[in-house]
């Protein structure tokens, strides 16, 4: 093409209708947005059915008992037809509680010395490493519970803590000397978490971008204060994302749970003592004792309470980001 | 006083040297400019200035910056000492995800001031910049809601609020509208007579319009400093006249 040719074309008006493409993509363009909103309605629809499934199913107890007293109730029975769920319930809050309470902290810390502090050439092995450890089946951490947290609890930990703490309040005292209970249960979460948390701080605090860092040590803040300032002005939000990812893990893992709670339908009262926690509840039985009347929905009841909690706490934490968002990130 | 100098510099990022030997003298109380094409080290030069160019883990520095005669790369220097006491005018505005208040009085509450000084300061350097009236009534209001200028305005405040005493502008007025972009050059002016200001460019009529010295770089080299009026009148090395007619660059 010679360079007056070239500068014809250029000069001719409405060249792209001389491209009689534009229906098709048209097409292909409707058809991509449509595909893609039915998709995303078909997973609004997926929770819709879930909930619909467990809310039938369990309404027969929940006609015949009521919702409040299922929940308040401390006595399981269920040949004698009480299905009071509040052990559980205690169970389920206090691992997750203990396991929070181990591994927030330190994963925050964890993840925000990743992304401000480490050198990029440590941050290339510790990053997979990290993610690696989210991907291990909890059967793994399960097991490495029962072999190796549940000795150190028995025989280390237990006796340590009871000795020193134990008189101040039963809360510390060694009640079950198997060592299988709520310690080795939020133990063992409190590890299932920790790099979930870690990963997802990291991923947040290295999306603040990099002119924040500059402009910040650019007016004489230390590193300590730099990063202070991010996390609390920038990154918040997400921190507390990467925590109610955290909580939601503990409080719905059954698998690592059941292998080191002890299983015991009662509200524990000490952090070495058994306790049976929602999840477990509903793995260990359903399908077991089918015969029993009503045993099937109180499991219902259960698996529905245990969505409604970590639906509930979803919710709360998106209220809680979008606050902060708007606000320019303070509380 | 503050006078900053710079003697055989010489930065590598990774394997690829950015500044070649670079030798300069900022004269002080006075605008500098440092001119020159895209890539040229003029942002490198600028930025190993304050020592935020290490952020960058794969730069190596070699050479000399002396803030009133001290090395600031000589070991056992305070890194945060020397930034605050060198500030810097970024390339785009950058306002704090924090209110407009927050953004000026940030630095300040670093170096401990009390609420009733912050308080003054915050307003004085807002009606220096000349955003005071437009934002007195919702200084608690997100800094980032402000326009373009307004956002550089506020940066300038929040930089010059900490005292320091050196500026550094990073082509601080390229991403801004024409006007904004008059409002920031008439600060930088009036800065002049109060602070060592150096300033990177790529708009020579900008450097002709504030500078009292100029330095040309190309590819990595210092091909001449000289003060403005000889700089524009009669330019020494060929490549500078070449530059000046725009004929290269």
């Amino acid at each position: 093409m010679t360079r007056d040719e070239s500068l014809t074309l250029l000069t001719k008006p409405h060249a792209t209708t001389t491209f009689n493409n534009l229906p098709r993509r048209r097409l292909l363009d409707a058809a991509g947005s449509a595909l893609m909103q039915l998709l995303q309605w078909l997973i609004m629809l997926l929770l819709a059915v879930v909930a619909a499934t467990l809310l039938v199913r369990a309404l027969p107890i929940i006609q015949q008992v009521g919702v409040f007293e299922l929940l308040r109730s401390e006595s399981w029975h269920p040949m004698a037809g009480q299905f009071g769920l509040a052990p559980f319930i205690a169970g389920s809050v206090a691992v997750t509680t203990v396991a929070m309470a181990m591994c927030v902290i330190p994963a925050i810390l964890c993840g925000v010395y990743m992304a401000e502090y480490t050198s990029t050439r440590t941050r290339t092995w510790l990053k997979p490493l990290i993610d690696l450890l989210v991907g291990i089946p909890s059967v793994v951490y399960g097991l490495w519970g029962i072999l190796f947290v549940i000795p150190l609890i028995r025989n280390q930990i237990g006796p340590a803590v009871d000795s020193t703490l134990g008189w101040m309040s039963p809360f510390f005292r060694q009640t079950n000397p198997s060592g299988y209970g709520v310690l080795a249960a939020g133990f063992v979460l409190a590890l299932m978490s920790f790099p979930l948390i870690v990963a997802v701080t990291e991923e947040v605090m290295r999306s603040v971008p990099q002119q924040m860092r500059e402009s910040l040590l650019a007016l004489g803040a230390t590193r300590w204060e730099t990063t202070k300032c991010i996390v609390r002005h920038a990154a918040l939000p997400g921190v507390l994302a990467a925590v109610v990812l955290g909580f939601s893990r503990a409080f719905g893992e059954t698998l690592a749970v059941m292998m080191v709670v002890g299983n015991v339908p009662r509200a524990p009262t000490s952090i070495f003592d058994g306790a049976y926690p929602l999840p477990a509840l509903i793995a260990n039985n359903y399908s077991e004792m089918m015969s029993v009347p009503l045993y099937d929905s109180a499991l219902m009841m259960a698996a529905l309470f245990l969505l409604v909690v970590v639906l509930s706490f979803n919710v709360l934490a998106r209220l809680v980001i979008n606050r902060l968002t708007n606000r320019g990130g303070t509380l | 006083m503050y006078s900053l100098a710079v003697q055989n510099l010489n930065v590598w990022y990774g394997g690829q040297q950015a500044l070649k030997n670079i030798t300069v003298d900022f004269p002080e109380r006075r605008i500098s400019a440092i001119i020159g094409p895209s890539g040229c080290g003029k942002s490198t030069l600028l930025k190993s200035l304050n020592r935020l160019l290490e952020l960058n883990e794969s730069v190596r520095v070699e050479g000399r910056v002396l803030l009133d005669g001290e090395d600031i790369y000589a070991p056992g220097v305070d890194v945060v000492e020397v930034r605050s006491r060198i500030g810097l005018l970024a390339q785009k505005p950058f306002p704090l995800p924090m209110s407009i208040f927050d953004n000026v009085a940030y630095g300040l509450r670093l170096q401990g001031r009390n609420k009733r000084e912050i308080a003054e300061i915050v307003e004085a350097q807002l009606q220096a910049v000349g955003l005071w009236d437009e934002v007195k009534d919702r200084l608690k209001a997100p800094a980032t809601g402000l326009s373009g200028g307004q956002q550089q305005r506020l940066c300038l405040a929040r930089t010059l609020a900490v005292r320091p005493e050196i500026l550094l502008c990073d082509e601080s007025t390229a991403s801004l509208d024409p006007i904004s972009a008059r409002g920031i050059e008439e600060l930088l002016a009036a800065l002049r007579t109060h602070y060592t200001v150096i300033m990177v460019t790529h708009d020579i009529e900008q450097a002709r319009r504030l500078a009292d010295f100029v330095i040309f770089m190309w590819l990595g080299e210092l091909i001449e400093q000289a003060p403005a009026g000889d700089f524009f009148d009669a330019p020494a090395a060929e490549l500078t006249q070449a530059y000046l007619a725009r004929r290269i660059g």
